[in-house]
């Protein structure tokens, strides 16, 4: 008898009565005040136990904030880096550019490279929901280019339309130092043309970084050219600093 | 001539239609998700359009960094419980044009700011079933920190049951699956008994 009167009980609180039974149960509440007390007081206390979950996701929530800020804070910081660090280069470029060619190179790079900013998640594109994608893009956010490396090649693999991934791709493994494999992410991204002019850009960059001079110089040459390049001024500005490394 | 034009409308029409199943399909996805418990996804979706979140509501309603985090939160919740407690069960739009529509109400409700030059949302009327309030609701429990404090004592597997259900937002199937019951009959029975149990904790400590 209890245990029929519990599987009322619980069937009524988790709302899986039919109409009918619901009415009819509802209509014995009406005729019994315990039943009536008890199952008011477990629906309390299904609320209140919501409400204590609410702010358990409430908790996690500021928690992914507090991730989130200090990514962008970190971004900041990247972007005052290499401002600082171009001026660096420049300031001191008779100095490094006179015997420390290999280093230079590094140097030269690391002063003109920011990470592209992300404009897959942050454009919310429909193809982010594939959690490679996604998985990605967050490292590359965080700057842990490994990760981001290994989840937009698995996420290229099976999306080998996507030319976007490819950039990211690129730029991660840029970084990593895999420059074979990064020179042929940049010439997939080129393909789409919304990503050719930072495939571009970011190609010659690796150049640099790989002491490719002459390939590097090929490549800002034609963005100097085009005067619609986005990095037209830049490639000019950067041809004059490789040329103060010979 | 009119075939051709109506061959090529036809095409168009048929990728936009390809176009519309596949975000139909990636937000119902995210609905599973968000029902069936799987926090990654939740985590990702938060990730996503914090960014975006942020950019929109400082260029449409001049909201700062501060406030915009506050209403991305509180819009995010919302979105994630109407979810979860079924008062969205399917969407017509991307899951970001709700969010970003429940954001705007939220904006316009605590701000009463005029939207400078607000795009108009479609889905704003299917929004009527939303239940905006749902965090002050549920702020004003005034025996949840009573809850907490019993759940560290009720003991296995209640504190599990219920932890999962009502904190991390699993269904009974995964709950089931986890802690090795059979059926997620035998888990929902459990979780019913889990609950009595606490009931009778709360009434000895005369909460």
């Amino acid at each position: 008898m209890e245990a029929d009167k519990d599987q009322k009980i619980q069937e009524y609180l988790d709302g899986s009565m039919s109409q009918d039974e619901k009415l009819a149960f509802e209509g014995l509440m009406n005729t019994d005040a315990e039943l009536a007390a008890e199952v008011t007081e477990l629906r309390e206390l299904e609320y209140d136990l919501k409400a204590a979950g609410v702010d358990s996701f409430r908790s996690k929530m500021d928690q992914w904030e507090q991730g989130y800020q200090k990514n962008q804070g970190k971004n900041r910081m990247r972007t005052f880096l290499a401002i600082a660090a171009s001026i660096v280069v420049v300031l001191l470029a008779g100095y490094y550019f006179t015997g420390q060619q290999g280093s230079s190179a590094e140097k030269l790079y690391a002063a003109n490279f920011v990470p592209y900013e992300d404009m897959i998640l942050t454009r919310g594109e429909p193809s982010a929901t594939g959690s490679q994608l996604v998985d990605g893009m967050i490292a590359y956010n965080d700057g842990d280019y490994t990760i981001a490396a290994e989840h937009l090649e698995q996420f290229r693999i099976t999306n080998p339309d996507n030319k976007a991934a490819a950039l990211y791709l690129a730029i991660s493994q840029t970084e990593l130092g895999r420059y074979d494999a990064a020179e042929r992410s940049f010439n997939i991204a080129m393909e789409d043309p919304n990503f050719r002019q930072q495939a571009q850009w970011y190609l010659s960059l690796m150049y640099i970084k790989n002491h490719k001079n002459a390939e590097a110089l090929g490549q800002l040459q034609a963005i100097a050219d085009n005067t619609d390049h986005y990095k037209s001024a830049a490639a000019t500005e950067l041809m004059q600093q490789i040329d103060l490394l010979k | 001539m009119i075939t051709l034009q109506n061959s090529s409308f036809d095409v168009h029409l048929l990728q936009f239609e390809k176009a519309a199943a596949k975000v139909q399909q990636q937000t119902n996805s995210v609905i599973d998700s968000i029902v069936n418990g799987h926090p990654k996804v939740v985590e990702d979706l938060y990730y996503r359009y914090r960014r975006s979140f942020g950019a929109w509501a400082a260029k449409y309603y001049g909201v700062d960094d501060d406030t915009a985090a506050e209403i991305y939160q509180r819009a995010f919740i919302t979105f994630y419980y109407n979810i979860k407690d079924g008062k969205i069960t399917h969407m017509s739009s991307s899951e970001k044009t709700y969010l970003f529509a429940i954001g705007k109400n939220l904006i316009r409700e605590h701000f009463r700011l005029v939207a400078k030059q607000a795009e108009p949302l479609s889905v704003e009327a299917e929004l009527g079933s939303v239940d905006h309030g749902i965090m002050e609701k549920y702020e004003q429990s005034h025996r949840k920190d009573t809850v907490r404090r019993l759940l560290a004592q009720i003991g296995e597997p209640c504190n599990s049951v219920l932890t999962m259900f009502y904190f991390h937002g699993m269904n009974m199937k995964e709950i089931a699956a986890k802690l090795n019951y059979k059926t997620e009959q035998i888990a929902a029975k459990r979780k019913f008994i889990c609950l009595k149990q606490l009931r009778s904790l709360m009434g000895i400590s005369g909460a």
